[in-house]
């Protein structure tokens, strides 16, 4: 990992210094991190030449974060990217939501929109029942009120 | 098991969904059928559509006996499976049948407004299949009539702007009145109405000399005004 203490030339990569909410640092490129809209103001704010706080992303979601911001920085052609991101968020659901929370927290607009849509797929085919449970959601309907909105969008249960 | 906060599963997550998800998410609780149902969340589901692909959310409405939607995106990838939809005129017009006539005399965002046997304006949303039958503006009494759909991004609404012979009416659908009745220039003999951009206009011909467009301006807060935009020689 380069130095960000290098004075030598002015071609050195700066690379800031992240910390999770577990306080394990992570070293990454300016470049890569000010994809993030909260890296970006925190580093403007004065915290560039120190460690950057993230109170609240733990190290094992942060080391995935991190991996989409280097390959997203990386130069990497559309098609790939594409195929890159496609295996990225084909997670299991805990990591999934996990990244979700943490890509809103640090407002990486890219990411949250393709975690976004990957949650949307996996639930666009799904019951009512499910998506209860899915999210933890409790029905507040009564039965007939539940079944007169059934009835009036009885095309979309086709 | 974490779960996702609510503001990210609105924000986020269901404006990635089809309507016909959303239409059967209503019964999940009562926060998401009024979520669901809101205008702010409409706009920003619209918004979402258009930002992803342009071609996604673009459909061509056939107004055969059956009305028949095509999927730009499905039509291109060569999916015949989806690329054409059988649909179903409201019930609000199926219900008075027979009917000899159904004519698509605007589309905007999604909304098509319907004219029927000539004497009827429904306003229709073959995506979520709702629909609301329109008034019929004052100075309506003859079949010299046309109409055009668009959108007043100023506050959100949609109008439709009806016209007769030499003058302009335009509808607030959000606030379902009448508003303007502008004049048009009475040199024309024929007149059409469009849309450029997201504005209402008139074309006129006069007997075949010329042709000319005029748009229908709207300034926030005042009342619209109608300008030339083009002549040309016939």
């Amino acid at each position: 990992m380069a130095s960000s203490e290098s004075t030598t030339t002015s071609t050195t990569t700066k690379v800031l210094r992240l910390k999770s909410s577990d306080n394990e640092i992570f070293g990454v490129e300016e470049k890569a991190a000010l994809q993030s809209e909260t890296i970006k103001s925190l580093a403007e704010d004065g915290y560039s030449e120190d460690v950057i706080p993230l109170f609240n992303v733990e190290k094992k979601t942060l080391a995935k974060i991190v991996e989409w911001l280097n390959k997203h920085a990386s130069g990497s052609s559309k098609e790939e990217l594409k195929r890159w991101d496609a295996d990225f968020v084909d997670v299991d659901k805990d990591v999934l939501y996990d990244l979700l929370l943490a890509s809103n927290y640090l407002n990486i607009e890219v990411l949250l929109h393709q975690l976004a849509q990957k949650v949307a797929d996996m639930i666009k085919g799904k019951k009512p029942e499910e998506i209860r449970q899915l999210f933890g959601i409790k029905n507040d309907f009564t039965p007939e009120e539940e079944a007169e909105i059934r009835r009036e969008n009885a095309w979309a249960f086709e | 098991m974490s779960k996702p906060p609510q503001d990210i599963i609105v924000d986020h997550i269901l404006t990635c969904l089809a309507v016909k998800s959303l239409m059967r998410f209503k019964s999940v609780s009562k926060l998401w059928r009024s979520l669901i149902s809101d205008l702010t969340f409409a706009k920003s589901h619209l918004e979402r559509s258009k930002e992803v692909s342009s071609n996604k959310c673009r459909r061509l409405l056939l107004s055969t006996g059956t009305p028949q939607s095509v999927d730009f995106e499905a039509a291109s990838d060569g999916d015949e499976d989806n690329a054409v939809q059988e649909l179903e005129y409201p019930y609000v017009i199926i219900r008075c049948s027979p009917i000899c006539y159904i004519g698509i005399v605007g589309s905007c965002n999604g909304l098509i407004c319907l004219f029927v046997d000539y004497e009827k304006m429904v306003l229709w949303n073959p995506s979520t299949r709702a629909s609301k039958e329109l008034p019929k503006p004052s100075l309506y009494h003859n079949f010299d009539f046309f109409a055009g759909l668009g959108y007043d991004s100023s506050n959100g609404k949609q109008e439709i702007g009806s016209k007769k012979v030499h003058v302009i009416v335009s509808f607030d659908v959000a606030e379902e009145k009448f508003k303007e009745a502008l004049p048009l220039p009475d040199h024309f003999d024929k007149v059409v109405s469009g849309m450029s951009r997201n504005f209402l206009c008139a074309f006129g011909e006069c007997y075949g000399s010329y042709f000319e467009a005029w748009i229908l301006d709207h300034k926030y807060d005042s009342n619209a005004s109608i300008r030339r935009l083009f002549r040309f020689q016939g």
